[in-house]
């Protein structure tokens, strides 16, 4: 480990506030992975059906889905322009 | 097992009486017709609860001399101490009245009666207030129907005055068989014996004649034409007495355990008045010898005596049961408690876990998923569905939509104040005593946050109380689609418990609360006014005009009950990982954005 990294290692672990923004930053990493392999999911299951109406069902739970990420995204990139 | 057979059993003996015989049949109809009566009557006096009758009522009985006055002048005007017992049983079930104050009413009444027999030993006078029975049920039917709530009471009361009289006159007429068949002089007999025999066949005339005033007049005839001694005459007097307190014990069976408690006190003051005499016969013929003689009775006018005996009878009465009133009070309420209706209690909130914060916190949430789950069921069976259709794979658009038979309704308020108002009570009284204890403002957070579950919770049963009486009619309707709006908000209640039971259970971890999210967009999309769906039905005819009003009313319920139960269940079934929990939160959209994604959705669909 070369001295950067160390001093990095260090202010992580005394500045309460980046040490926060660093666990809420991995945490919406973790959903947003959650989020991304629901969407993919729900593509499949859109391409396997052929009842309209549950069709139409799938693709509306997808757009949310899609809104979350969008809006998750954001918070993502504040968070590492914060960090 | 017994309370399965017990009605069918009653039913199979009933009707076997039925065959058997018609005189059974008579007496039978009018026991029906008198507690139908009963019935009528406690309605009545239910329209005057907290009103000018109340007042009244009170301020004349509370006292005990004011409730025996009160009781000795009805009864003199009435001129049945039965009656008044009936009626101020009544009293007691509507909750006009205490116990203390109706007891007051029944011993004074009891002075009371022995007007009766004054006039009928004087004047051979016999008032007869049954021939009012008719004239009084077809005025109390008139007044039923009339809109004001009072005019309704007032129906109500006298119709059910017509049906008391109108039971007891079959009773009679069905005993008739067996009153002749009463003859006093196979029975003479001396002694205590004697006394003894003729208490009960008084009790027995008197039960069979319903009026202790029929058992009086028959005593004096017999007397008159010397079928029974002066001894036993009295004794009679003594059986018509304890007699009479049939008529309220028959009353008291449609009422609640005040009016059993009073009815038995009745009893009791008979009964004991009833030994006391039996017990000292000489004494007592000779105090009512020394009054008859003070007050310038014959020697031998046995008739006049006899009323003098019967007065002496139940003023001796009231003078030994008054001053232990309070007494016999708590031996009722000790040998007749209370039926306490079953109300759900609290199981996880305890004194102990209020002080620690954490356990609070948990105890909480554990009672309040107690909660949902009694909410859940209510709802479910309000909606005429069974629970197992919010299993994760059931089909919901086929169920509900295939099936058109209602299920046994359910009396939402009673659940509500039986299982819900009472749980939900305890959670709100058990937080704001561990308020204090919360020592970091993210715990108090939290227990304010599962106090909104509960008040969620609370709306959403009431949301479904509004709907339920639309939505028995509707789903079971001809109208095809006015059928399937109702359904599709079945469907849709359906589905956001259906999700949060997916949610609860955390089986698949791809559905978190922010699943929730879509079930927000669906109910914006499907809502019935703002697509104009609504307006295309009027508009087409396919629907009437009250069933539009229905539908837009209803609407509204719906989408309140769907948004309680998606804020509750943002809060109860939140990660329980604090970190997730907040990631979850800064990614679930708000209302602003979900109004986004509709728009996105009716732009594409108008495309």
């Amino acid at each position: 480990m070369n001295t950067n990294d160390l001093l990095n290692t260090v202010r992580d672990f005394v500045d309460t506030n980046r040490r926060e923004r660093i666990t809420k930053h991995e945490s919406l990493k973790r959903l947003m992975k959650k989020l991304k392999i629901k969407q993919n999911l729900l593509k499949e299951q859109v391409k396997n059906e052929n009842n309209k109406k549950l069709r139409k069902r799938l693709e509306e739970k997808i757009r949310v889905i899609k809104a979350q990420r969008k809006k998750g995204l954001k918070l993502l990139k504040e968070l590492k322009s914060e960090m | 097992m017994i309370k399965k057979i017990f009605l069918p059993t009653i039913f199979l003996l009933l009707t076997y009486g039925f065959w058997l015989s018609p005189d059974f049949k008579v007496i039978t109809a009018g026991v029906a017709i008198f507690l139908f009566g009963m019935l009528a009557l406690e309605q009545g006096f239910n329209a005057f609860a907290g009103g000018a009758l109340e007042r009244t009522l009170r301020k004349s009985t509370n006292k005990m001399w004011k409730s025996l006055t009160f009781g000795f002048t009805a009864a003199t005007v009435m001129q049945s101490s039965s009656l008044v017992s009936v009626i101020t049983i009544s009293f007691l079930s509507a909750g006009l009245i205490g116990l203390v104050e109706g007891m007051g009413i029944i011993f004074g009444a009891n002075v009371g009666s022995t007007t009766g027999a004054w006039l009928i030993a004087g004047f051979g006078l016999k008032v007869k207030i049954s021939a009012y029975a008719m004239p009084m049920l077809v005025f109390g039917v008139i007044f039923i129907f009339q809109k004001s709530k009072f005019l309704k009471g007032f129906g109500y009361i006298l119709t059910g005055l017509g049906f008391l009289f109108l039971g007891i006159h079959y009773m009679k007429e069905g005993f008739e068989a067996f009153q002749n068949q009463i003859s006093l002089t196979d029975y003479a007999m001396e002694g205590f014996g004697g006394v003894l025999v003729f208490t009960l066949i008084g009790i027995l005339a008197t039960i069979i004649m319903q009026s202790s005033h029929a058992t009086l007049v028959l005593v004096i005839t017999a007397l008159s034409v010397q079928q029974v001694t002066y001894g036993n005459a009295l004794a009679l007097v003594i059986g018509a007495n304890v007699g009479t307190t049939i008529t309220a014990v028959l009353g008291s069976l449609t009422s609640n355990t005040d009016g059993k408690r009073l009815a038995l006190s009745d009893v009791l003051f008979k009964v004991t008045a009833g030994i006391v005499f039996m017990l000292s016969m000489n004494p007592v013929i000779g105090l009512v010898d020394t009054v008859s003689a003070a007050i310038g009775i014959a020697e031998d006018d046995h008739t006049l005596k006899l009323a003098v005996f019967h007065t002496i009878f139940n003023v001796t009465g009231v003078i030994i049961m008054v001053p232990f009133t309070a007494r016999l009070v708590s031996f009722l309420k000790r040998i007749m408690p209370s039926q306490a209706p079953q109300v759900e209690k609290a199981r996880y909130l305890s004194s102990a876990s209020a002080e620690i914060p954490a356990a609070a916190i948990e105890a909480v949430r554990k009672e309040t998923v107690r909660l949902y789950d009694l909410s859940v069921d209510t709802i479910i069976r309000g909606l005429s569905l069974k629970r197992s259709v919010l299993a994760p794979d059931s089909k919901l658009d086929d169920i509900i939509n295939n099936s058109s038979k209602t299920i046994l309704q359910q009396d939402i308020d009673d659940i509500y104040e039986r299982r819900i108002k009472s749980i939900y009570a305890d959670i709100v009284v058990f937080i704001s005593q561990s308020q204090n204890s919360m020592g970091v403002p993210n715990h108090l957070d939290r227990l304010l946050m599962l106090r909104e579950v509960g008040r969620d919770l609370v709306e959403t049963i009431k949301g479904i109380k509004h709907l339920q009486k639309n939505l028995n009619l509707y789903t079971i309707a001809e109208n095809t689609d006015i059928r399937q709006e109702y359904n599709n908000m079945r469907i849709q209640i359906c589905r956001v418990l259906q999700e949060l039971e997916v949610i609860r259970a955390g089986d698949d971890e791809s559905t978190t609360i922010l699943s929730l999210d879509q079930l927000k967009v669906e109910i914006n999309e499907r809502d019935i006014i703002k697509t104009g769906r609504l307006d295309r039905l009027i508009r087409e005819h396919r629907i009437s005009a009250p069933m539009a009003i229905s539908l837009m009313n209803d609407s509204a319920y719906y989408q309140d009950i769907c948004r309680n139960l998606i804020h509750m269940g943002g809060i109860l079934f939140i990660s329980s990982d604090q970190d997730d929990e907040k990631a979850e939160n800064s990614v679930a959209l708000d209302e602003d954005e979900i109004n986004e994604v509709v728009d996105e959705y009716v732009e594409e669909a108008t495309k």
